[in-house]
């Protein structure tokens, strides 16, 4: 059930992070460009790039990262572990996982409480730019990390292993390799 | 418990997080989350880890991150790193060992192209070893060549590991990318030697090959690398003249590798849409792992054990070489377990207040463990680049070899840590010449 809801959701958030990647580097480009050649500033550039493009690439790839389980793990340890014993120690892992985006999500949502009462807002040169709504997408990366956390760990339990349906994804995205 | 043993205990936590295999991001977290509940209490915690993550993700600075992984990932997926190095292999062919010596210096100008080491070699491995495999070369001079050579891309700018080391220790960014030049050209000519004088001593380590390459063709070939002088020019004269940002140079480079793939006609969506999702990917893998340290920085900061570890310094008249020993010492042994970012910002924390009360220039200090941290790429158990080298030639190549190939290497790197360390000016020279 949760697997139906967070594979689609997980190639949502891949194409809005995407998204952000490509216009980030189209906005930059186009600044160098404008004020190289022709002595023109495109005003609000850093605030838009740091707050707009780039949170939304990042929070949304943390879930996107933990769903395919690509996080960056030191192995040596636990791969020196008997089988049964490094189930345990896989399972306490994607329970320290589950914790630390628990605690991450609250922390953000506390965060984005008070910057929303606010309409929080950053100067752009030009303008101020409401910024706060990016708070909630960093709520929404981490949150659904968390879920997958919480999925992980389920699998774990029950199973002894991690789902497939990440690895299926990974496959049929080396199959694109050139 | 005075805050000091807390500090000690949410390192002892931090480790076990690392053994049992937890997202290295989330241990640093984790850790960093746990001792600021006992130091400050529940609500601080939140508040803090809510905002200093946030604001920190939230920053021109580290936005040249993903800037410079996209222009690594185009010029790898539109065959432009293959096209550099077909023309590296028919212009230094004649020499001995001219593959491997090519294969060095394709990855040179890749590295000019790509921040990461990683991503570095496991495209010049999937293109280089075969064709040295087919000329008769021995297995280990092949891969060690190519593994090695996949280190160069941390030092040569662009550079993820300077721009993150910059942002944690408030250096300028363009003068840490500036200062990795000079040492990866004296590492790439300490292995291209190393290359030469062992074949010259031993030929049958790499048959000579007798390829016959016209002028017309070498011309053509060099002429189809084009983009990566252009990258080169493009992010080094950008980030000496101070009139670009990193960030800027980083969407610049990008561009060229696209404009490049498109007037090659190797362009295609697909290549577009796995450039961007690996660049992505990378990314927010990167900066969860940030993320995690700048909570555990905070932690570490007010439980005072930085403060503690600078007063030991102090009480132990701790000098300049004594602490480059204990530096090499730990970075050698940490780098066999640890992956090079995550060892760089675990270890931060703990050697700043040492670099400063010692008052080390921190840009150099930062050539200095982002070389260590690059050797430890290539040092088992953990080398990752020796895995990626391994997993791009398949299971009937066997590791022990690469381990084997690779050590020679080793040799060459210990030559250029003695010389950095003993001359300041190999790193700090074109950072003092480049504007402000």
């Amino acid at each position: 059930m949760i697997n139906q809801i967070l594979r689609p959701l997980s190639g949502l958030f891949e194409l809005l992070a995407g998204l952000a990647t490509t216009l980030m580097m189209m906005h930059i480009l186009a600044g160098v460009i404008l004020r190289v050649v022709f002595d023109v500033s495109l005003l609000g550039t850093v605030a838009i790039v740091s707050y707009f493009y780039m949170v939304t690439m990042v929070f949304a790839g943390i879930f996107v990262v933990s769903w395919r389980q690509e996080h960056i793990r030191v192995d040596i340890v636990a791969e020196l572990l008997p089988v049964p014993l490094r189930r345990i120690t896989d399972s306490m892992a994607e329970l320290a996982s589950l914790v630390f985006f628990f605690i991450f999500t609250y922390g953000l949502t506390y965060s984005a409480l008070q910057k929303t009462a606010v309409h929080e807002r950053v100067d752009a040169v030009f303008s101020y730019l409401t910024v706060w709504p990016l708070r909630w997408v960093a709520v929404a990366g981490v949150g659904l990390a968390m879920l997958v956390s919480l999925w992980h760990l389920y699998h774990l339990v029950i199973n002894g292993q991690l789902p497939a349906a990440a690895r299926e994804d990974r496959a049929d995205d080396q199959e694109l390799q050139p | 418990m005075t805050p000091e043993m807390i500090g000690l205990y949410g390192g002892v936590l931090l480790l076990v997080l690392l053994a049992i295999r937890a997202p290295i991001g989330v241990a640093l977290g984790l850790s960093g989350v746990a001792g600021l509940f006992a130091l400050r209490g529940v609500t601080a915690t939140f508040s803090a880890v809510g905002s200093i993550t946030y604001d920190f993700i939230a920053n021109w600075e580290l936005t040249s991150v993903p800037m410079f992984l996209l222009m690594g990932a185009v010029v790898y997926h539109s065959g432009l790193a293959t096209s550099l190095f077909r023309a590296a292999r028919a212009w230094l062919s004649f020499l001995p060992g001219g593959l491997a010596i090519s294969t060095n210096l394709a990855s040179a100008g890749f590295a000019a192209a790509s921040g990461s080491s990683v991503a570095m070699t496991g495209a010049m491995a999937r293109l280089a070893i075969p064709e040295m495999l087919r000329a008769g070369y021995e297995k280990g001079l092949a891969a060690g060549s190519v593994a090695s050579a996949g280190t160069l891309g941390a030092l040569i700018p662009p550079s993820i590991p300077f721009i993150i080391y910059g942002v944690f220790v408030q250096e300028s960014i363009g003068k840490l990318l500036l200062a990795g030049l000079l040492p990866g050209l004296l590492t790439m000519f300490c292995y291209s030697v190393l290359i030469l004088v062992r074949v010259k001593l031993k030929p049958e380590l790499a048959p000579r090959t007798h390829d016959q390459v016209e002028m017309k063709e070498k011309l053509r070939l060099l002429a189809r690398a084009w983009p990566i002088p252009v990258m080169v020019l493009g992010v080094v004269g950008g980030l000496y003249s101070g009139s670009v940002t990193a960030t800027e140079t980083g969407a610049f480079g990008a561009g060229v590798a696209i404009i490049a793939s498109i007037a090659d006609r190797s362009f295609s969506w697909r290549m577009f849409r796995n450039s961007i999702l690996e660049t992505l990917r990378m990314t927010s893998a990167i900066f969860l792992i940030a993320m995690g340290a700048v909570i555990f920085t905070r932690f570490l900061t007010l439980s005072h054990v930085t403060v503690l570890i600078g007063t030991l310094v102090s009480d132990y008249s701790l000098s300049l070489p004594v602490f480059l020993v204990f530096v090499s010492i730990f970075f050698l042994i940490l780098g066999m377990f640890l992956d090079p970012v995550g060892l760089m910002l675990i270890s931060l924390p703990i050697l700043q207040p040492i670099t400063s009360r010692l008052g080390v220039d921190m840009i150099w200090f930062g050539v200095i463990m982002v070389k260590y941290i690059e050797i430890g790429l290539l040092t088992p158990p953990i080398g990752l680049n020796l895995f990626v080298t391994s997993a791009a030639l398949g299971r009937e190549f066997p590791f022990e070899r690469i381990v084997k190939g690779t050590a020679w290497f080793l040799c060459a790197e210990a030559v250029v840590m003695i010389l950095i360390m003993s001359f300041p000016q190999i790193s700090l020279f074109i950072p003092g010449l480049s504007g402000p």
